[in-house]
């Protein structure tokens, strides 16, 4: 065996006595840190490894009473810059060539971007609200000192339509208006949370601590809306806005059988896409130019749904409740006869009626149909103040509606201690008195829901995101406020209105459609200035009403009465929401005749050139429209609707079509 | 020491030093897969972000007011007029095939 020699056994020895010494310093340090300083390295450790994530909740959507889509939420991107370290990885040259690329991806001016990079801020956002194609595009770039973040916002895809109705969100996703805000703490929903221990990365270390708390998404809300009736609306006000040149039009179309609204639209409108933009260029050119304070004030006028928050003075839209309130207490019948001498002495104030010269002898269905104020006025007087007082706290009048949107507004009445006879006067025609709209259609809904005011709903029920019904908010009945006789007289009344009274604009043949129309002197400075509010509000069928449609024109600029310029409106509203509501057409004999009197049949134009068709066309009383629309110079028709043969009403238009 | 020992010593050091490689061939496999699990995830929420911003367009397309635009403005459509419309119910009976009428009434 050989044999190891003393030296090496000692370098063995110390070697190992080394490596001993060596072991116990890290064997006592380790205790040190382990033992003596574990807390505090504990704490240190779970601070820097330890991520708290919020879990944003799933705002909750807005449905039609249809489930068509009004309001939901989607992920979106930001951009953001460290201005800082842009400048210190890139020169000035190819900042600029980078403020091209990114101005073109983003749709921004370079320029902009271009001051942006020079912002001292150390972050900075540039874009927000992109979506994917956009973000990606913006990341192959592979920019230094450029990152993205993920959000969420909230989408309108009915854009203009019901906006002030629906509202809009902040940039946090709380409501601000509208349906958003009145129902936010149910929309917003609870964020969860996510604790995790991450590495530097952020991702979760494999055998790491975690504890998850699910966010609880928001509630979805089912409004009792129906997309296609506010098509209507929103189409028919915007028509009427062109023609009347009027500073804006309202229209609210509810069901009086249950209260529902069914529509609510006003225009001018916003996008709540882009709620903090006015909607057209010239207002937004006026809107650069306020300062803060009036820029807000803008925005919170903009915003307002003016059917409830604002007031008006109804006119003689209002005659329907005073004329009610008469029929009711037994005061007059649809038959009694009254006489109008074109004004009425009340305690020695002359008050006149809109027809100088008076309507002479009439019965009070003639006395509404013309519209005539002396008689409304002599209604009033014969209930006298109390009861008169009493029938406007039963219509619902002297108290809000207690719709659930926010910002509802009250009446304003003159009190009853201190009204005199003139203002109970002009009450009774609808001066004098100032109420929201909804206050009069759901005063005028008991008309035709047999005398019970119903409270108006908007939402009809909550569902979780799974679809299941969380809360349903029932139709609620106020109180019998007029008998169904008085109803229905009424109803007969407001028919008449329509069929041969002041509202024949109206008119609508085949359908009963009954209303009133009003025009009212818009308060002003203490006094009454030359604009008007021009209303029409309306109900079909008269035999089982299933529309109140209410339309209100500010300031109509020319003619300014309520059959001119809010009537029509409201024929086109029934012309399509009825046929869409299943509604017949029903006939008199005398309209059956007066239609058959005026029919052609279409004639044969297909293969003519269009100018030889136009003629032919127009040679039977019908009109002639080329398709596509906009269509110039001669072309050969190859195609005809309605086809030939078909019997039509004079003065229909017949559709040439190009190809 | 005998030779079957010094066999038997070999094989336990190395049966444990397999073992101990195989702990962290799996460590580093399970840190991989939790890796390629947190990026799926990411990935899919991206995805599932952009199928919600189509949802929102597709929305949009079939939005009553797009539609009649589409419809009047590029394929010449027109609304019926109120005489054109017939009222149907359940109890009314078609005396022949009932979508051969309609497509015959329908067509020029």
């Amino acid at each position: 065996m050989h044999k190891i020699g003393q030296n090496n056994k000692v370098r063995i020895v110390v070697a190992f006595l080394v490596m001993g010494a060596l072991i116990v310093v890290l064997a006592l340090r380790t205790a040190w840190i382990q033992i003596v300083r574990a807390d505090e390295y504990s704490e240190k450790a779970i601070e820097q490894q330890t991520s708290d994530i919020p879990l944003e909740a799933k705002r909750g959507s807005i449905f039609d009473r249809n489930g068509k889509e009004m309001a939901t939420s989607a992920t979106c991107y930001s951009v953001w810059i460290r201005p800082p370290e842009i400048r210190k990885n890139y020169k000035a040259a190819k900042q600029e060539e980078l403020c091209g690329k990114l101005a073109a991806i983003l749709d921004k001016n370079a320029k902009d971007i271009q001051k942006y990079f020079d912002s001292k801020s150390p972050l900075v956002q540039i874009a927000r609200y992109l979506d994917k194609d956009q973000v990606d595009k913006v990341r192959a770039l592979e920019i230094t000192g450029l990152e993205t973040a993920e959000g969420t916002k909230r989408y309108y895809p009915l854009k203009t339509s019901a906006a002030q109705l629906l509202g809009s969100v902040s940039d946090d996703n709380e409501g601000r208006s509208g349906i958003e805000a009145e129902f936010d703490s149910y929309l917003a929903g609870v964020p969860g949370r996510w604790i995790k221990e991450t590495d530097v990365n952020g991702n979760a270390l494999a055998f790491g601590n975690k504890k998850f708390y699910s966010a609880k998404d928001g509630y979805n809300l089912n409004l009792t809306i129906d997309e296609v009736i506010q098509h209507y609306a929103e189409k028919a006000i915007a028509a009427g806005l062109k023609k009347t040149k009027a500073k804006r039009i309202m229209c609210l179309i509810m069901d009086p059988k249950t209260g529902d609204i069914l529509a609510m639209a006003t225009n001018p409108s916003f996008d709540p896409n882009d709620a903090t933009e006015p909607a057209t260029a010239a207002e937004r050119k006026a809107f650069q130019k306020l300062d803060a304070k009036g820029q807000s004030a803008y925005l919170s006028s903009m915003w307002k749904n003016p059917l409830v928050s604002d007031l008006y003075e109804p006119g003689s839209t209002f005659k329907l409740i005073t004329t009610s309130s008469a029929l009711e207490e037994g005061v007059a019948t649809p038959e009694s006869r009254f006489y109008d001498p074109g004004y009425i002495n009340v305690n020695g104030t002359i008050i006149h009626c809109w027809s100088s010269g008076g309507h002479g002898s009439q019965t009070l269905v003639e006395a509404v149909g013309n519209s005539c104020n002396p008689v409304q006025v002599q209604l009033a007087q014969k209930l006298g103040r109390d009861k008169y007082y009493n029938y406007l706290e039963m219509f619902g009048i002297t108290e809000k509606t207690g719709v659930k949107l926010p910002g509802e507004a009250s009446a304003l009445i003159k009190s009853k201690a201190s009204l005199g006879p003139v203002d109970q006067a002009t009450m009774a025609f609808g001066q004098g008195i100032a109420l929201t709209p909804i206050q009069l259609v759901t005063a005028v809904n008991a008309i035709g829901n047999g005398g019970v005011i119903m409270k108006p709903r908007i939402v009809k029920s909550m569902t979780d995101q799974n679809g299941k019904t969380v809360k349903t908010y029932s139709t609620e009945k106020v109180r019998q406020v007029i008998s169904e006789k008085t109803a229905s007289e009424m109803r007969t009344i407001m028919e008449y209105v329509v069929s041969k009274g002041g509202a024949q604009t109206a008119k609508i043949a085949g359908y009963r459609i009954g209303g009133k129309t009003g025009t009212a002197n818009k308060a002003a400075g203490g006094g009454y200035s030359s604009n008007t509010y021009s209303s029409f509000v309306g109900m079909a069928p008269m035999n089982n009403p299933k529309l109140t449609v209410l339309v209100v024109v500010d300031s109509p600029k020319g003619v300014k009465y309520g059959s001119t310029v809010a009537a029509p409106i409201a024929k086109e509203i029934f012309s399509n929401a009825l046929p869409y509501l299943n509604v017949a057409k029903s006939y008199t004999t005398q309209e059956g005749q007066q239609a058959a009197g005026e029919v052609v049949q279409v004639p044969d134009v297909t293969g003519m050139s269009s100018g030889s068709a136009a003629g032919a066309v127009r040679a039977k009383g019908l009109k002639a429209a080329f398709m596509p629309s906009r269509t110039t110079g001669s072309f050969k028709v190859v195609a005809q609707y309605p086809k030939a043969g078909q019997v039509v009403k004079k003065g229909s238009t017949v559709y040439l079509y190009k190809k | 020491m005998k030779t079957r020992e010094k066999r038997r010593i070999l094989a336990a050091v190395i049966l444990a030093g397999m073992i101990m490689i195989a702990m962290v061939v799996l460590t580093a496999f399970a840190a991989e897969i939790r890796q390629e699990n947190n990026q799926l995830m990411t990935k899919n929420k991206a995805l599932q972000g952009e199928v919600d911003t189509l949802n929102v367009k597709i929305k949009a397309a079939n939005s009553v007011d797009h539609i009649e635009q589409i419809a009047t403005q590029k394929y010449g459509m027109v609304h019926p007029s109120q005489d054109q419309c017939v009222y149907i119910t359940s109890k009314d009976q078609p005396g022949q095939n009932f979508a051969s009428v309609i497509r015959k009434e329908a067509y020029n």
